[in-house]
């Protein structure tokens, strides 16, 4: 993508709406609230799809909302443009109030997975289809055309039909006709999901840099945990219709906050255990050192330790939490590798070892070693399915 | 920074969006529509009803109509006759059309674009063109009238071979749909397992156009035991109920019995109906995304034997259409063979003249028009209104409705509704317009499939892309919905025009002394014995429906043009 002048869209283009709406944008600036979404309700007959959800984001913010298939990440996000009305809850955009208004009386622009580009309308007639709305002069319009089509990438294509571009090409020009009218919010729908990898990691950074630059707020729907991991400043993971957690990508990761989320969000081996007193816990016969939290005394908890936190190196009997296990399945994965760990007691782990220690430790398929698991980064969850609200 | 709230145990505020100008405006359209509708399609149907319980003097008797209808053995008689016509023509034609709709899917035959086309040509004329045939044929001055070893064309043979030609489109269109959709795969799977022909036909191939195949007989049922055509130039003496409506109505003037027989006549066609209905429901599971189109493989036996199969077909096909043509130009059948013009002069006879002709033309193009914009312009708002779902599920349950009731009922029971003298809307009574809503109401569901189905291929999100960037409705309509959708809204017009052209039970009932039409001219003249006349009235409107086809054809292919350069790269 080519380089861009920090903000050259908004200013390029004049018209009293757009002046008003970057007024605001002056106002608010960067961090502050932009959207605060209060208790939003959404319900299909009986079935509730969005069971009081809650959120602020704040303005020039890229938020990714990330779930399995199914959970309400789309209904969401329509509910914020206003496509599918939420059945209770209010929103209010940059201090207003919109939880009443129609779509077009909102401020966003909107990519879909589908791109819903008009597949009888020329590239550059896309990409103008809400500038010609709003009276300007056909030069001018030209020129906004072409300065879109150059900052997503795609110089000189205007006359071509959409049919004629490859996926990603179609995706730059939904985007470019969404940001065309300057919105203050961009809505992102799986944008990346109909592409194949290799385009779709190098649109990501593309699509990361032209937010920053534009500093527009974005929220971004996936379920790609990948795309959300490199591209948000926080993270919304939700699941059945509620937030599971908020937070920044390294949050997300190193403090999941459910069971729900250490799971989803990379791979953590999940233990169910029972919580013996403030130190110590039981899994499947095995007593381990942690730190519980004071509810979870004496109840069934969930245990979790990501795979790559298991130790391997220079361990001592004395050490805590060290067990002697036998190495079932290597995986091999490149720079490291998974491998499967029973404990004689049952127990099965999966670890990653980088190649150095795999090599090091002499780790193969069908002998014993002795691995720790560090008090510090082992988690405790309330071991029913996460479901709080 | 994470800003979680837990939701509170105050109860919500429901929240309901505030309507849009576009929303206002499409709801009152919509309810517009449904006034629209249930004016020229349920009440009147209803005053029908109420109609067969009443006597001549307009008193309620309740079923007294009924219980005399059903004591006169004539009258019941009818009801076998249809039954048995029907019944007779619905197989033959099933089987004929199959073999037909097979040739040109499953084989390699030569020739298929062509046989294509000739298949079509008895949609291009009213079911009376195929009787006027015959009898030129097979009448009592007809060229072969031998080859009927004594018997008489006019009667139940006469109309079976009649019904046969002119349904026989209809048949195969479905029936080639149905074998155009059935998996390529399984077709690979049963060689693979070396499956014989026989078995793969009986296991794979029937199994999968079964409800096409049932389909296409409740379809082609209902067409032959609701036309009026063909037994009223062909029938003789052999009574069918459409020709005792019409002999109740126009010969008796007897409107209350007319209502009991255009009851007794509207449920074979109901039942008919909500049969295809639940066939069609089940056939929709059968498709999947991931099936692969058939092709088939040449084999030179196969191939030959549809070929002459096909062009025995074709043949009887054509050499209906020739033989009226040809005695509409002959002077004087059969004394004097010269050709001439002489039966064209249509000023010279009954019937209406090129007047008839040009209401004709006229009325189609009404129809087309006007037919169109309300028929697509409802099938957008159902699809594309937000909410209001009431009232979107009302519009559906009235655009199915008219495919279940036969035109001469419909006409029928705009006698009684239009003509009531208390009704507003008596100005309309023997008006163009009447028959203009008449025909656009028969002919309203399968148009109405079209543009919903057309609507349903684009991509949902138009609507929202226009709105999230404040364009309204109206400009997404026009330059997105319209241009993708024209293809669809040019067959809907062609296919008003060509059947408003060639209807008669829609119109019989309707036209007055000042819009006579074509078709209901072409009854006429051949009624009062002027049968060549009527044969040169019928080639005006194949000639007319022709072209109009030509043109449809032109245009999508200039469109399909456009579009391939929308779709491919
Ligand atoms: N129009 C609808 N009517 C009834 N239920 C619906 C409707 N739309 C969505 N749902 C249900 O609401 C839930 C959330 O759907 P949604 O499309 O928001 O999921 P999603 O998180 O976007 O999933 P995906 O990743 O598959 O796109 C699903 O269980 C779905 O079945
Ligand atoms: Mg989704």
């Amino acid at each position: 993508m080519v380089a861009l002048e920090k903000k050259q869209l908004e200013y390029e283009y004049h018209d009293p709406k757009n002046d008003a709406a970057a007024a605001i944008k002056n106002v608010v600036g960067m961090g502050n609230k932009y959207l605060e979404i209060i208790d939003l309700v959404k319900k299909y007959d009986d079935f509730v799809a969005l069971k009081g959800i809650s959120l602020t984001i704040n303005s020039g913010e890229f938020i990714c909302f990330l779930g399995p298939s199914g959970c309400g990440k789309t209904t969401f996000l329509r509910a914020i443009a206003g496509l599918d009305h939420q059945t209770s809850g209010k929103l209010i955009q940059s201090g207003v109030d919109v939880s009443e208004l129609q779509p077009n009386k909102r401020d966003f622009g909107i990519v879909f997975q589908s791109y819903a580009l008009f597949p009888n309308l020329t590239v550059a007639k896309n990409v103008a289809y809400g500038l010609v709305n709003r009276k300007a002069s056909k030069p001018d319009i030209q020129q906004k055309v072409s300065e879109l089509l150059h900052t997503v990438g795609l110089p000189g294509s205007e006359s071509k039909y959409p049919a004629a571009l490859s996926g990603g090409q179609q995706q730059r020009v939904a985007l470019a006709r969404a940001l065309a009218t300057s919105p203050g919010l961009l809505l992102l729908d799986e944008p990346l999901s109909a592409l194949d990898a290799q385009v779709r990691t190098h649109l990501r950074s593309e699509i990361k840099a032209l937010q920053r630059n534009l500093e527009v707020t974005t929220i971004m729907v996936t379920h790609d945990q990948e795309e959300a991991m490199t591209m948000a400043d926080r993270i919304v993971v939700m699941n059945h219709g509620v937030i599971e957690q908020v937070g920044t990508p390294q949050e997300i990761y190193q403090h999941p906050a459910t069971a729900f989320v250490a799971n989803f969000v990379g791979t953590t081996n999940l233990l169910p255990c029972t919580v013996i007193d403030a130190n110590s816990v039981e899994v499947g016969g095995v007593k381990l050192n942690v730190s519980a939290p004071q509810v979870l005394l004496g109840k069934q908890a969930l245990l979790a330790i990501r795979p790559e936190d298991i130790g391997a190196r220079s361990i001592n009997n004395s050490d805590t939490n060290s067990l002697d296990v036998l190495i079932n399945e290597i995986e091999f994965l490149g720079s490291f590798s998974r491998v499967t760990l029973t404990h004689q007691s049952g127990l099965t782990l999966t670890a990653e070892f980088s190649m150095n220690s795999m090599r090091d430790l002499d780790i193969t398929s069908g002998k014993s070693m002795k691995v720790t698991l560090p008090i510090k980064h082992i988690r405790l969850f309330p071991e029913e399915p996460s479901s709080p609200r | 920074m994470s800003s979680i709230a837990q939701s509170t145990q105050v109860p919500p505020v429901l929240t309901k969006p505030k309507l849009s100008p576009d929303d206002w405006v499409m709801r009152t359209l919509i309810i517009v529509a449904i006034i629209a509708l249930f004016t020229v399609i349920v009440l009147p149907l209803y005053s029908m009803l109420a109609k067969s319980a009443e006597n001549s003097a307009g008193e309620f008797i309740g079923l007294a109509n009924f219980i005399t209808y059903f004591n006169s053995p004539a009258l019941f008689k009818s009801i076998t006759n249809s039954l048995f016509v029907s019944g007779t023509s619905s197989i033959t034609v099933l089987f004929l059309a199959f073999l037909y709709a097979y040739a040109l899917t499953r084989t390699c035959m030569r020739c298929k674009a062509f046989f294509n086309i000739v298949a079509l040509i008895p949609l291009l004329a009213p079911s009376l063109l195929s009787a006027i045939s015959l009898v030129y044929v097979f009448g009592n001055q007809g060229i072969a009238k031998s080859w009927l070893f004594g018997e008489s064309i006019y009667g139940p043979i006469g109309i079976i071979i009649g019904l046969v030609i002119w349904v026989f489109p209809s048949a195969l269109m479905i029936i080639k749909t149905s074998l155009q959709t059935t998996d390529g795969r399984l077709y690979e799977a049963a060689t693979a397992m070396r499956s014989t022909p026989l078995r793969t036909f009986l296991v794979v191939t029937l199994p999968g156009v079964k409800y096409g195949l049932i389909s296409a007989l409740f379809i082609v049922f209902t067409l032959t035991v609701t036309d009026f055509g063909v037994a009223k130039v062909i029938g003789g003496q052999y009574n069918v109920l459409a020709t005792d409506l019409f002999k109740q109505v126009i010969g008796q003037q007897n409107f209350q019995m007319g209502a009991v027989v255009g009851i007794v006549l509207l449920f074979p066609a109901v039942l008919a109906f909500i049969a295809d209905r639940y066939v069609q429901r089940k056939q929709v599971s059968l498709l999947s995304a991931r099936s692969v189109p058939y092709t088939p493989k040449p084999s030179t036996i196969k191939d030959n034997l549809f070929f002459i199969y096909c062009t025995l077909v074709s043949a009887v096909l054509i050499g209906m259409l020739a033989m009226a043509a040809y005695a509409s130009f002959v002077t004087f059948w059969p004394y004097d063979q010269s050709l001439s013009l002489t039966n064209y002069q249509f000023d010279l006879m009954d019937g209406g003249g090129w007047g008839a002709f040009t209401n004709s033309l006229r009325m189609a193009l009404y129809t087309a028009v006007f037919g169109t914009l309300f028929i697509f312009g409802t099938a957008y708002l159902v699809e594309k209104c937000r909410g209001f779902k009431g009232a979107r599920t009302i519009i559906q349950m009235f655009t199915l409705l008219p495919m279940a009731v036969p035109g001469m009922v419909l006409g029928l029971s705009y006698i009684f509704f239009f003509n009531a003298p208390n009704n507003p809307l008596n100005f309309l009574y023997g008006s163009m317009a009447i028959m203009v809503i008449s025909c656009v109401v028969h002919f309203y569901t399968v148009s109405h499939i079209t543009a919903v189905t057309a609507l349903k291929q684009m991509d949902p999100e138009f609507e929202s892309v226009g709105a999230s960037l404040k364009v309204p409705l109206y400009k997404t309509f026009f330059r997105v919905t319209l241009p993708m959708c024209l293809p669809a809204v040019l067959d809907i017009s062609t296919y008003l025009f060509t059947t408003a052209m060639t209807t008669v039970s829609a119109v019989i009932f309707l036209y007055s002394p000042d819009t006579q039409l074509a078709s209901v001219a072409v009854l006429n003249m051949e009624g009062a014995g002027d049968i060549a006349p009527a044969a040169a009235m019928a080639m005006m409107i194949v000639l007319t429906s022709a072209c109009v086809r030509l043109l449809h054809y032109f245009l999508t292919r200039g469109l399909r043009r456009k579009h391939l350069l929308w779709r491919t790269k």
